[in-house]
């Protein structure tokens, strides 16, 4: 019949009964079968498409059908008693088979697994670390629900601001917000009769903040109403606490402890994994609050963060709606307070995952390029094994095996080799994990540990398997083409063109993505190294601090502090003693201020710093203009203050500096009322926000002027500082044995721990990087060293006819360095096109800085030379006789 | 393959349905499988590849054999192939009628099918 016009259905099934069918049947009786069906299938089509469906339907049963009975007929080779194994029998049987064969093959098979086993490590660990950071929800009850609220000053160079009960109030009162919860965290000193005084990180609530969260004590229970309202003195301890102090002494519950010399007492332990908002050891309701009117507690008193949970029915966008409304209402009714304040929302996972994503996804990507190298590695090992192997397959064909069945065997083989090197890989996950986690735990502030478990595991094992499908296939089809009789007895090991074609595209490709992560990992290095090299302002060699926080004794901090600087800075050692209420690379209070005489648009607001004696001396910022505070700045005499050269540049420029008068409004805290402060002194800038981050404005005024308990000593060393901490304890308890003096920090530790995320960066893609080099070098070891060998013949005649060594090398090397130029390129383009991507994690340096990629590229390219050239040399060293003997 | 035949000794319900249709003379698939369709009333449809399945079966037994078309078609497929029951065949579902004969009677005999059955 007129074959283009025939029906789809026809087509179709004529397809179908063409791959279905055995060949030998299709081709004794397929036209036969098409035409018969062609026929029915006119008939039905002519009564109903219901009926054509159902003959179609029938049919395609009858094929499939037809096809394992027709396939259980073909002639068995041997005679003998047939017995059908189950198939997961087979299957074991085939695994069996292929360990045997990978056994046999050993050093290959080591290579495959453990290339699979890096790759995987690599995927593992970055893929926990995403899936545990990012994906999981949060461990409270219904966590999609919890939002943040953050207050804004809308001014420009507002900043954000705390909340106060009141306003938290407010919030929680809107219709999209179920309950709201202020909350802060500090430290603060706590005794009891079990040990030493120690520094705990205490978290006041305003209000259930544990119910909030829905989270259940293991021990005790949570705060009541009544005990909120009532602002008792209770306590909730950590779970690490509770056991490493109280050895998780259950009798714990109705205990007392100090805090801060007020009792509270015990009434529950947390679980373990509870950490909101940080792993902190006590969790106290606040209070109560200084100034409460009718109308409330003062609005003034700005001291929360804000944690809410939405109702479930609206959306954050919802909440925000109503937020913003609220903070007109607010900004009308309480203009002193709420003027130019606005609200944000944000869901909590955002909050406290947002700076990881995008580091997170770009690990996640540079992983994803390192499977692909492994995955291409592999491929090329495989196909350069597969055309050794012909003569098996070859063998087995004969012996009446289907392709399909070695295709099956095929596969399995890589698929037993994936997973062998995806267990090997998980294992290395856990140990690259314990490293990232020891060498970072901050980072990863959601979950106290990130471990390769059921989610990770199953991923994993879902992606081997996938790869060593996907590698096997490869392969594989090279296979399917063997038909028994053309091998046996013919050349027995050669590689078809196309496939030599296939294993270069593979290399190339691999160099490429290889380039790719070098360039990222040496821009990263590149950055670290201008981030170290930063001038932090301050000399922090033999510096060290010392957090205290005086008050166990009642005594006032100014008198407190006089007495720490005189018993520490006698030591033996110790070169300058001072006092500061923030240590340089920390923020400080951002406080808003006004300078007499100048209006601006902008708002001036600087970091608030009460320091004690000769501060600036002794961490070593520079004077830049005006004098230092002396013992005659006491509590009586006129304001002064210092600023830094930042606060000169943003809010004085072109203006008198020394004898220029600042005025601040206190809502709260150390300064009671307005005061003025006449600035006496400018010093250098102290990167206050953290290396990488322009300082921001600062004024230090004298700690007689402006008491403040909680504050840092700072003790300069002309000694190693290790030498003299003991001392400095003893000492301090001399003052107050109460007194937990264990926060003691090295400032060269602070800087380090400033850079940190940068290093870690820095460290995984320098490792991924160095990987894929490897692997990547490998490669071209592998592809140059069978095709050296594919050429001995060739190139034995060119030695026997008198070819120099060298030009043997050349000619061998020529081809690793037309597939490295070609990668590198590819891989150059590549890095430019996902520059954008890095960007943001660089400092200092362009994504796209010629240097950077210059350098990737001459060494990437060198590399792979070298990689070319052992194959090349031993290429040379075969003696031309034995080789032209063996192939004739 | 000889005595492969015994084998397929009790014929199938299918085989004894195609053997029967290529009895009458030179038969082709499509029509074999109407004139089955018909016969049982619609009770068995046989597809396509099963009937060709079966008819290769036959052909390597040498229970059917290939004709040319019957002098009374004019035009027909290419692909058409006709075919009508060997002398082998004949006695192979003679003999099967004979044993299912057998088989009813022993079965009336012991009270399991009435009279009026077949």
């Amino acid at each position: 019949m007129k074959a283009p016009n025939r029906p789809f259905a026809v087509r179709l099934y004529e397809r179908l009964a063409r791959s279905m069918l055995p060949a030998e049947f299709y081709r004794d009786v397929g036209p036969q079968i098409v035409e018969s069906f062609e026929a029915l299938y006119a008939d039905a089509a002519r009564q109903s498409w219901f009926t054509a469906v159902g003959l179609f339907l029938r049919e395609l049963r009858s094929i499939i059908g037809t096809g394992f009975r027709e396939r259980r007929r073909l002639p068995r080779t041997f005679p003998g008693r047939r017995v059908r194994f189950p198939i997961w029998r087979r299957i074991a049987g085939d695994v069996r088979t292929s360990v045997r064969g990978l056994w046999r093959a050993k050093g290959l098979s080591a290579v495959v697994v453990v290339m699979i086993a890096l790759g995987v490590s690599v995927t593992a660990t970055v893929f926990a670390l995403v899936d545990q950071t990012l994906l999981r929800s949060l461990p409270y009850s219904d966590a999609k629900d919890l939002v943040t609220v953050t207050v804004h000053d809308v001014r420009p160079g507002g900043g954000v601001l705390a909340s106060s009960q009141t306003e938290i109030d407010n919030i929680a009162q809107l219709p999209g917000v179920a309950s709201a919860v202020g909350y802060d965290v500090i430290e603060l000193n706590l005794a009891d009769d079990v040990g030493d005084p120690m520094r705990v990180e205490i978290v006041r609530m305003g209000s259930d903040l544990i119910r909030l969260l829905g989270i259940q004590t293991v021990l005790g229970r949570s705060f009541t109403n009544e005990e909120i309202v009532q602002r008792q003195h209770l306590a909730l301890l950590g779970h690490h606490v509770w056991q490493q102090r109280y050895g998780s002494d259950p009798g714990i519950l109705g205990r007392s402890v100090l805090i801060q010399a007020v009792p509270y007492t015990i009434i529950g332990v947390l679980p373990a994994r509870f950490a909101f908002p940080t792993r902190a050891d006590v969790w106290t309701i606040d209070g109560p609050y200084p100034n409460v009117s009718p109308q409330g507690i003062d609005r003034a008193d700005r001291r929360y963060f804000v944690l809410a949970r939405r109702e479930r029915q609206n959306t954050t966008k919802v909440v925000q709606r109503q937020l913003q409304a609220l903070a007109i209402q607010l900004a009308e009714t309480y203009p002193a307070t709420n003027r130019d304040v606005s609200f944000s929302v944000e869901p909590l996972h955002d909050t406290l995952t947002g700076s990881l994503r995008r580091p997170l996804y770009l690990l996640l990507g540079a992983a994803g390029f390192v499977l692909m190298i492994v995955g291409g590695n592999v491929a090329s090992l495989l196909l350069v094994r597969g055309a050794s192997r012909h003569k098996e397959w070859a063998v087995r064909r004969a012996l009446g095996a289907s392709v399909a069945r070695i295709r099956a065997l095929i596969v399995i083989e890589t698929v037993t080799l994936s997973v062998a090197g995806g267990l090997l890989g998980l294992a290395g996950a856990g140990l690259f994990l314990s490293l990232v986690y020891r060498i970072s735990p901050a980072e990863f502030p959601v979950v106290d540990t990130i471990a390769v478990d059921g989610p990770v595991i199953l991923t994993m094992a879902g992606l081997a398997t996938v790869m060593g499908v996907v590698i096997g296939l490869m392969p594989s089809f090279s296979a399917g083409r063997i038909v028994g009789s053309e091998i046996l007895g013919s050349r027995g090991a050669t590689s078809s063109r196309s496939q030599q074609r296939v294993q270069t595209a593979m290399v190339v490709g691999q160099i490429a993505l290889a380039t790719v992560l070098a360039v990222s990992a040496t821009l990263l290095a590149v950055s670290f190294q201008k981030l170290t090299n930063v001038d932090p302002g301050f000399d922090r060699a033999n510096l060290i601090t010392i957090r205290l926080h005086n008050g166990s004794n009642g005594r006032g901090p100014v008198s407190f502090w006089r007495d720490v600087v005189d018993v520490t800075s006698d030591i033996p050692g110790v070169a300058a003693v001072a006092g500061a209420a923030f240590q340089p690379m920390e923020v400080g209070f951002g406080q808003q201020i006004s300078i007499r005489g100048i209006s601006s648009t902008i708002r001036p607001s600087a970091d608030f710093m009460p320091v004690v004696g000769n501060f600036f001396l002794t961490v070593g910022v520079p004077l830049l203009e005006g004098r230092l505070f002396t013992v005659d700045d006491d509590a009586e005499a006129p304001g002064v203050a210092i600023v830094n050269a930042s606060f000169v540049r943003r809010y004085l420029q072109g203006n008198r500096v020394l004898g220029a008068v600042i005025e601040k409004t206190i809502s709260r805290g150390a300064w009671g009322a307005t005061r003025s402060l006449e600035i006496v002194g400018v010093v250098g800038d102290m990167r206050n926000r953290g290396l990488a981050i322009e300082p921001e404005p600062m004024i230090a005024v004298p700690h007689e002027q402006s008491p403040f308990g909680y504050m840092r000593l700072f003790i300069r060393t002309s000694v190693d500082p290790g030498a003299v901490v003991k001392v400095v304890q003893e000492r301090i308890w001399s003052i107050d044995p109460l007194l937990p003096v264990d926060d003691l920090q090295y400032m060269e530790d602070v800087v380090h721990q400033s850079v940190r995320q940068t290093r870690l960066m820095m460290y995984v893609a320098a490792t991924v990087a160095v990987l894929a080099l490897i692997l990547s070098a490998l490669g071209v070891l592998g592809v140059v060293s069978y095709s050296a060998n594919q050429r001995n013949r060739e190139m034995s005649i060119r030695m026997a006819l008198g070819a120099m060594d060298r030009r043997v090398v050349g000619l061998i090397m020529r081809q690793g360095l037309v597939m490295a130029l070609a990668g590198v390129l590819l891989g150059l383009m590549g890095a430019w096109a996902t520059s954008g991507f890095l960007e943001s994690q660089l400092f200092e340096v362009q994504a796209t800085d010629p240097g950077t990629l210059g350098l990737v590229a001459v060494v990437l390219i060198g590399v792979t030379l070298v990689a070319s050239y052992v194959p090349a040399r031993r290429a040379t060293r075969t003696d031309p006789v034995h080789v032209l003997r063996a192939e004739s | 393959m000889t005595g492969r035949g015994r084998k397929h000794i009790p014929l199938s319900a299918m085989d004894m349905q195609i053997l029967l249709s290529l009895m009458q003379g030179p038969n082709h698939g499509y029509a074999v499988i109407n004139e089955i369709a018909e016969r049982t009333g619609n009770e068995m449809r046989v597809g396509t590849s099963t009937l060709y399945a079966a008819i290769r079966r036959m052909l390597t037994d040498g229970w059917v054999k290939e004709t040319g078309a019957p002098p009374d078609v004019e035009r027909t497929d290419v692909r058409r192939r006709y075919y009508e029951v060997t002398g082998e065949g004949n006695r192979i579902l003679r003999s099967e009628a004979r044993r299912i004969d057998q088989l009813r009677r022993v079965l009336k005999r012991g009270g399991l099918l009435s009279d009026e059955v077949g």
